[in-house]
């Protein structure tokens, strides 16, 4: 089966999720081929777990002051903060049936894809289940997997340039989160391919692609109208609305 | 109405948090949340369901088998906390 590659492309937060979720129908109906999908947010965003509760884990003052958007996702997992100039996201998705079916082994499949150009660029990393990738003991990169009527989309971030002052801005991070973790602050729990590897945000790209496209037949694509105009419409009836985002 | 509040960072696992509303002695409403993961995600409304409608006093062996029952019947996983770690907790903040 031959995968579309979408390069890196800037969205705001709504429409990244609503993307998602288009791109999912429109391979569930057998329109599109599976989509491997780069991008960015702009504005910066947060997204938080769509089982996560928006006022205990994001600062929405913090966000409105610093024009920082905020969008639940389908996936479960935590709250990210997408840097707009400082972080690289990802999107697998494909027919469930070309993926594994246990998620713990699909999780390690895509992370490995990960952790492989993490390789290219002499950054050892490693696989921490369920959806962590640490370097030097620090997450570099997470996860959030679903699948939904026969569609597999997992979805994650790889840090390029971290801004501590700006996440923990706009995240609440509990005491109780870090409370397992041998370490001194949340902060310490973060690092970013800058801080290992001086490479231009492009070679990470071009790393990442060659990664996640390695054995597969692939071609470069666009999203299809279709699929953008269907994201519209799902930012109107779900992304951009309070009963959605702030459901819990 | 009385309105409690407490969380739980799973060893090695997520974070959960529950908020229970009780009144005359029951769980009249549960809403538990955090970073974990739940597939299918619709199975956590199917849980906290299960639990809406407890009678006070509750031990943790009932929770556990309630949601026992609806994670197998829904063929519902839990990743990043277990039956037992959300019984804990709910068990927990009602004692």
């Amino acid at each position: 089966m031959k995968w579309r590659v979408v390069d890196f492309e800037y969205w705001n937060a709504w429409m990244n999720m609503a993307l998602d979720e288009a791109i999912g129908d429109a391979v569930r109906s057998g329109k599109s081929p599976p989509t491997i999908r780069f991008y960015g947010w702009d504005p910066s965003a947060v997204s938080i777990g769509c089982f996560q509760s928006i006022k205990d884990e994001v600062d929405l003052d913090a966000c409105r002051r610093m024009g920082v958007d905020v969008v639940r996702r389908r996936t479960g997992g935590g709250a990210v903060y997408h840097d707009k100039e400082g972080e690289i996201t990802y999107s697998v998705i494909a027919p469930e049936g070309i993926m594994e079916k246990d998620i713990n082994k699909a999780y390690f499949t895509v992370c490995s894809w990960i952790i492989d150009a993490l390789d290219l660029m002499e950054i050892p990393a490693t696989f921490v289940p369920i959806n962590d990738i640490l370097v030097e003991g620090r997450k570099i990169s997470g996860s959030a997997q679903t699948r939904r009527g026969g569609v597999f989309l997992q979805h994650g971030t790889v840090l390029y340039n971290i801004s501590p002052g700006k996440m923990f801005s706009v995240l609440r991070v509990g005491r109780t989160k870090i409370s397992d973790k041998n370490i001194a602050s949340f902060e310490d729990r973060v690092t970013s391919i800058l801080r290992h590897a001086k490479l231009s945000k492009d070679r990470v790209l071009q790393e990442l692609r060659r990664s996640f496209t390695k054995g597969k037949e692939w071609e470069k694509g666009a999203y299809t109208e279709e699929e953008k105009s269907r994201a519209r419409q799902l930012v109107l009836e779900r992304y951009s609305r309070e009963e959605w985002n702030f459901s819990r | 109405m009385q309105n409690i509040t407490a969380e739980l960072k799973v060893k090695g696992g997520k974070l959960v948090r529950v908020r229970i509303a009780c009144e005359e002695n029951m769980v009249f409403h549960i809403e538990i949340t955090g970073d974990f993961f739940i597939h299918p995600e619709e199975g956590l409304d199917a849980i906290e369901n299960v639990l809406v409608g407890l009678r006070l006093p509750v031990s943790a062996s009932e929770v556990e088998r309630l949601v026992n029952e609806v994670v197998t019947k829904g063929n519902i996983k839990m990743m990043g906390f277990s039956p037992m770690d959300l019984a804990m907790l709910v068990a927990g903040a009602l004692a």
